[in-house]
């Protein structure tokens, strides 16, 4: 529960947005979304949308306060809302860092290794996306080949990229070889969701505006989001910058509303700050957390799920300033309930780059983080006064028999953690062990042939190469 | 000493007076050229450097070029032909299915406080406009940014395009998070930096 002070604050924020919204209105760069907006009763001028404050909350109190997505095996499904906090993958790094700090290109190899580590983490439901870019497929056909190596090497529920009308096609037509076309069917068990991003400061672009209208219609899930970055893209105080952010994905939350009404979507912010020494975005910094915050803070009052954050840092290697930004970050997410935390793991420098170590480390952070937030038992058994009793002055707990008995589940068992006595590559060595012991665990998924089959059709019929597919087939 | 006002003028941020200063100084009888290198450029100069060793931030920056820009209005009309022509044109955009614009835009802020003439195309520009921009503004260097990996290969269809108009006089500079000096080399760039102020080296190296 919020206090009056944090209420307070909240209705600050929401009425600055509504001024936004009034005054300066956002920009919808697509004619389709204008008419869209337009026959809803929305005042357009040219091709800005200004939404009065009853209309906003019209349609923004049409979206569902949670849903849920499904996954390929349903012991994976998930509910996104409430206080359910579920990492996802990372998004969109098209480099890899290695240890040492080397930088080099990602390949779709590094796509379907982070796949199956993600996979083979049971902390994580969630698989896929663009969890790095693959420099080695062309670019239009990366869509369906990450959806078909995705698709092909887990079974949780997967994100897609985004992209315009044209792009999604192929992806939808293979999405429907998996789960058919029976679109009601599809809108009752959402299966995919994507990145909707706005291209603050007060504007969407086609593509996105696109994405957003493609899976509105399919019922499937989005989340659109604003990553305003105090200073260059949106105001640099704070209170602006989340103000502006708010805006933005409550116009673009109104538009989903009007294409489908009660289709889920969720309330998104990567919105931060910049470093003021050289306007590089600033992701694991103070005010980036505050930014998300406040974000799951707007959402939950407007009674949406939401999305955010990550074991976001700018780093330039998996170093100490990825795990001092990563931890701050991800436990801000996560103590205020931030639904849906794509780059989760993996991500660094701004997000432009990932790293297998730091994938490795930020698994450790989420358990850890967790593990904190476990609901902290006070009875009998945790108290042991009896044990205190009998262990009584100077005594020693380590061989009283009540710690081998509650050693394990009380105390977090690290897998990263070097502690005692350790040389001080024990760490690398955890980390390269730990790996290890992932990709040992990892077990392909069983998938239909027939289906496959078709969804290699499709791929084939859009121009994609075989060696692409066969590719993906051999990893 | 009254260049000095100029040069503080500028260090100052003086957006507001910086342009009566210099109408002052010019109807005081000192030269438009002095006032240009030994106020205007001598200022960014230092500004510049104050910068690079992190002792201004990017925004105060901006402000500095700002006024910068603001005093060479005034001068210009006044500036003989051997100051004018030192002045370099620069056109610069994104390139076509990339809509960031953040770095580009500080890079050509930044060319601007280096006393060049930018002319930016925007976002989204195809080869075709960069052609066309090119065509119009007549500039010495064309500046191209991309963020995504997926339209980089955008930035080799404008060099090009270009070579295919007949324009490989103009210089091409390119930028932007994942290009590299190689992928420069490899589309037959002229030059890349890996951010704004390394990018007013290149221009004043490019263009002399
Ligand atoms: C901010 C941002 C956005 C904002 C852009 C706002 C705006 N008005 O520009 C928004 C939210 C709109 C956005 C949208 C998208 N983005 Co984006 N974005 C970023 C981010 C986080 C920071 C970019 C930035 O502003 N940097 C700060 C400036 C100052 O630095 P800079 O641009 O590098 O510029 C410096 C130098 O490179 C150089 N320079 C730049 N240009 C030039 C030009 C010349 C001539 C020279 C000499 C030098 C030079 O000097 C500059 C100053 O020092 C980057 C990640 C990153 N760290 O780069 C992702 C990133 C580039 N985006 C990415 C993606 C995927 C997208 C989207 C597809 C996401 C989506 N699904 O919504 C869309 C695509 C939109 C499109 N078609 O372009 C990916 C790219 C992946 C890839 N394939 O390459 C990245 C890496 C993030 C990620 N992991 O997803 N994005």
């Amino acid at each position: 529960m919020l206090n009056a002070k944090e209420n307070g604050k909240l209705e600050q924020l929401h009425k600055a947005s509504m001024e936004i919204l009034g005054k300066s209105g956002i920009k919808f760069l697509l004619p389709r979304a204008v008419e869209i907006l337009k026959s809803n009763g929305i005042r357009i001028e040219s091709d800005v949308a200004y939404l009065t404050e009853e209309q906003l909350l019209y349609w923004v109190r049409k979206a569902p306060s949670e849903f849920k997505l499904y996954a390929e095996n349903s012991e994976y499904d998930i509910v996104i809302g409430g206080d359910n906090v579920e990492p996802a993958p990372t998004f969109g790094a098209y480099q890899i860092i290695d240890y040492a700090g080397n930088a080099r290109p990602a390949l779709m190899e590094d796509f379907i290794n982070f796949v199956k580590l993600y996979e083979a983490n049971p902390t994580f439901k969630v698989n896929g996306g663009c969890c790095v870019q693959p420099s080695d497929v062309p670019a239009e056909h990366g869509i369906m080949l990450m959806y078909y190596a995705a698709y092909t090497h887990s079974n949780k529920c997967l994100i897609t990229n985004s992209g315009s009308a044209e792009d999604l096609s192929p992806l939808f037509e293979m999405a429907k070889a998996a789960y058919g076309d029976d679109m009601e069917k599809w809108a009752a068990y959402p299966r995919i969701t994507t990145i909707v991003n706005a291209n603050s400061p007060l504007q969407f672009d086609p593509r996105m505006l696109e994405t957003l209208i493609t899976f509105c219609q399919a019922g499937q899930p989005i989340n659109v989001d604003s990553g305003a970055m105090a200073g260059s893209s949106g105001p640099v105080t704070y209170a602006g910058n989340i103000a502006l952010a708010n805006a933005e994905v409550l116009a673009g939350i109104a538009l989903t509303q009007m294409i489908r009404p009660g289709t889920p979507v969720m309330y998104g912010s990567t919105a931060s700050g910049i470093d003021m020494k050289n306007a590089a975005v600033a992701i694991g910094a103070p005010g980036a957390a505050i930014c998300f915050k406040y974000a799951t803070l707007l959402a939950k009052y407007y009674n949406l799920p939401c999305r955010g954050g990550g074991a976001l840092s700018d780093a330039k290697k998996p170093d100490l300033q990825a795990g001092f930004e990563s931890m701050m970050i991800y436990k801000t997410c996560a103590d205020n309930k931030m639904n849906f935390i794509i780059h989760a793991a993996g991500v660094l420098d701004g997000f432009a780059s990932a790293s297998y170590e730091k994938l490795i480390m930020d698994f450790e952070i989420i358990d850890f983080v967790n593990r904190v937030n476990r609901e902290f038992e006070i009875s009998d058994k945790t108290l042991a006064l009896d044990v205190i009793e009998e262990v009584g002055h100077g005594g020693n707990y380590l061989a009283n028999r009540h710690t081998p008995k509650h050693g394990r589940s009380e105390q977090f068992i690290a897998k990263l953690s070097v502690r005692g006595n350790a040389a001080p590559d024990q760490l690398e060595k955890n980390i390269q062990k730990r790996m290890a012991q992932l990709y040992a665990a990892y077990q392909k998924s069983v998938r239909d042939e027939a289906v496959l089959e078709k969804m290699r059709g499709i791929m084939l019929a859009n121009g994609v190469a075989e060696g692409h597919i066969a590719r993906i087939n051999s990893l | 000493m009254a260049i000095n006002d100029v040069y503080r003028a500028v260090l100052d941020f003086e957006e507001d007076s910086i342009a009566a200063l210099i109408e002052k100084e010019l109807a005081e009888g000192v030269e438009p050229g002095q006032l240009l290198q030994e106020g205007l450029i001598a200022a960014m100069d230092a500004v510049g450097k104050a910068f690079s060793e992190g002792e201004i931030f990017v925004p105060e920056m901006l402000m500095a070029a700002q006024t910068m820009k603001l005093g060479l209005d005034v001068l210009n009309p006044r500036l003989g032909d051997k100051d004018a022509q030192s002045r370099g044109v620069i056109v610069i955009g994104t390139v076509k299915g990339d809509l960031h614009d953040i770095g580009k835009n500080l890079v050509g802020m930044m060319l601007e406080g280096g006393g060049f003439e930018v002319h930016d195309l925007g976002i989204d520009v195809s080869p075709e406009a960069f052609v066309e921009g090119v065509k119009k503004y007549q500039p010495v260097i064309l500046g191209l940014s991309a963020l995504l990996t997926t339209t980089m290969p955008v930035m080799e269809e404008t060099v090009k395009a270009l070579k295919a108009a007949g324009l490989e006089q103009v210089k091409i500079m390119i930028g932007g998070a994942p290009v590299t000096r190689d992928f420069a080399e490899k589309i037959g760039a002229d030059g890349f930096s890996a951010d704004a102020p390394a990018a007013v080296e290149l221009a004043r190296s490019l263009s002399r």
